[in-house]
């Protein structure tokens, strides 16, 4: 399990954040939005914990700048207001869950498992299965039609590709998730 | 925040009705000179009309007149309430906007506190001291940060006279009955009538924390669920009232010690809701104690007050 923590109030942060490291959860901890950007991509985390104060643009307008750049990576967004008015905007930017300081380390660690059990977008479910698998961008590109439900002929036809080449492709992606089929490969992307 | 606008309660054609006027006073003009140029022969009617209006219009006119005065007055003081509420909105806007960046900023270091203290640490790593202290420096600093504030509001007497018994009655129905219910704890008061000199939200808070410390004391004994609260006045000095909030039980020799010390962690003193209640009680002038008897743990706040 891989999480960003951002956050400019370091003290709980970093508590909590060592905590998550004694639970075998991978945290990386980022003082603004600004210092996160350059590290979030698509799928390649699997929740964001975002406080709304930050310094430069807030964690509700980064969110939606996540959004907009097509990252779906389910988010909790932390807040130490009180006020409606932060929670709308949260929920309009399209965060799982909005958590009020003080809180903690249990109730976090609670949220954050539930948010990644309970994907809120199947979008992050493909993206974070097939950034995990490492592909390559041609592998990426041809999994993601896979997933759409496309023949091999149809995928010869869309990347100007003879099939076997995409056989071969289709079992090199296969074989770096470990299945044997479509229906395993669907398995493993979207698992109940 | 849209405010009100006057413009939109003004009506939309002021200039009609006096137009209006002006036209009819040109043709009563008109009929007055057609009536007294000799030789029109106007019949007898035309006559009595014109002398009916001559009788009504200087009435008319004065009526017109106060009501027109009426609706400038009117108007004015509708301007004046609407600017009133504009500026009222404004500043209940300012208001709730400033309270909800101070529980910002009183919120940040009590989750720091809350972090470093998670799990009661027997022992505090020095990381963790180091947050705490840090941490509580902040919270201290909150109240000069926002001190100069206060001059735009009406201050708060923190040595309002609270008269025990009836505030009591209000706090126990509105915020313990329903726990100690729950906890099934038997409750009893003696109470002597008194007043105290503080703030009733200080002494809300400061009751909350310790009938809160006790109902959770007294649910982790299985029998003897008792709690009993009694007011007096201080023996020693009797310009204190004493409040005493007696449970079965004991407290670690480590707490009763740690007494006076800032000491965050309640098991190796007093925990952050008892810190807080010591520092109000000993800035209105008043005293935090926690001591054993034979058979129970008790907590005693001296408040300056009296009977009455």
């Amino acid at each position: 399990m891989k999480i960003a923590y951002i956050e400019d109030d370091i003290d709980a942060r970093d508590i909590f954040a060592s905590k998550f490291k004694q639970d075998q959860i991978q945290c990386d901890v980022f003082t603004s939005a600004e210092e996160s950007e350059s590290e979030i991509h698509k799928g390649n985390y699997d929740a964001l914990i975002i406080d709304i104060m930050l310094p430069g643009i807030t964690g509700v307008q980064f969110l939606s700048k996540l959004r907009k750049q097509e990252i779906h990576i389910p988010s909790i967004i932390i807040t130490a207001f009180n006020s409606q008015e932060h929670a709308k905007d949260a929920l309009n930017s399209n965060a799982c869950y909005l958590l009020e300081k003080p809180f903690s380390y249990q109730t976090l660690l609670k949220i954050v498992k539930q948010t990644i059990q309970t994907p809120s977008s199947i979008q992050h479910c493909v993206d974070r299965g097939l950034t995990q698998l490492n592909l390559t961008p041609r592998e990426s590109e041809i999994a993601h039609y896979l997933l759409k439900g496309l023949s091999n002929a149809e995928l010869a036809n869309n990347f100007s590709l003879s099939e076997k080449t995409v056989k071969q492709y289709i079992t090199q992606i296969f074989e770096k998730a470990n299945v044997s089929s479509r229906a395993e490969f669907f398995s493993y992307i979207f698992p109940v | 925040m849209k405010h009100l606008e006057k413009d939109k309660f003004q009506p939309s054609r002021p200039w009609l009705a006096p137009l209006i006027g002006a036209f009819c006073g040109v043709l009563y003009g008109l009929l007055d000179f057609y009536l007294d140029h000799p030789g029109t022969g106007a019949p007898s009617y035309i006559h009595l009309i014109h002398e009916l209006f001559d009788v009504f219009l200087p009435i008319a006119l004065g009526i017109a007149v106060g009501l027109g005065i009426n609706l400038i007055l009117k108007n004015i003081r509708f301007n004046q309430y609407l600017s009133m509420k504009n500026s009222q909105l404004s500043r209940s806007v300012f208001t709730s906007t400033l309270i909800s960046y101070i529980i910002h900023e009183l919120r940040n270091p009590i989750h720091n506190l809350s972090a470093a203290l998670e799990n009661n640490p027997p022992d505090l790593t020095k990381e963790q001291e180091s947050v705490v202290h840090k941490n509580l420096k902040r919270l201290e600093s909150i109240t000069t940060q926002w001190a100069n504030l206060s001059v735009l509001y009406d201050t708060i007497n923190p040595k309002e006279t609270v008269l025990l018994k009836e505030w009591f009655q209000r706090f126990f129905n509105d915020k313990v009955s329903n726990q100690l219910r729950e906890m099934n704890i038997q409750y009893s008061q003696i109470m002597c009538p008194a007043e105290v000199y503080i703030h009733p939200t200080l002494l809300e808070q400061i009751c909350v924390t310790l009938f809160s410390n006790a109902i959770q004391e007294l649910g982790q004994q299985k029998t003897n669920r008792v709690l009993t609260l009694t007011i007096d006045q201080n023996k020693e000095a009797s310009e204190f009232i004493e409040i005493k909030l007696t449970n079965p039980g004991s407290f670690p020799d480590e707490v009763i010690k740690s007494q006076g010390k800032q000491v965050v962690n309640s098991r190796k003193g007093l925990g952050l809701g008892l810190v807080i209640v010591q520092k109000t009680l000993t800035q209105i002038g008043g005293s935090l104690q926690l001591f054993n008897t034979s058979d129970s743990a008790v907590v005693k706040i001296c408040i300056p007050g009296a009977l009455v």
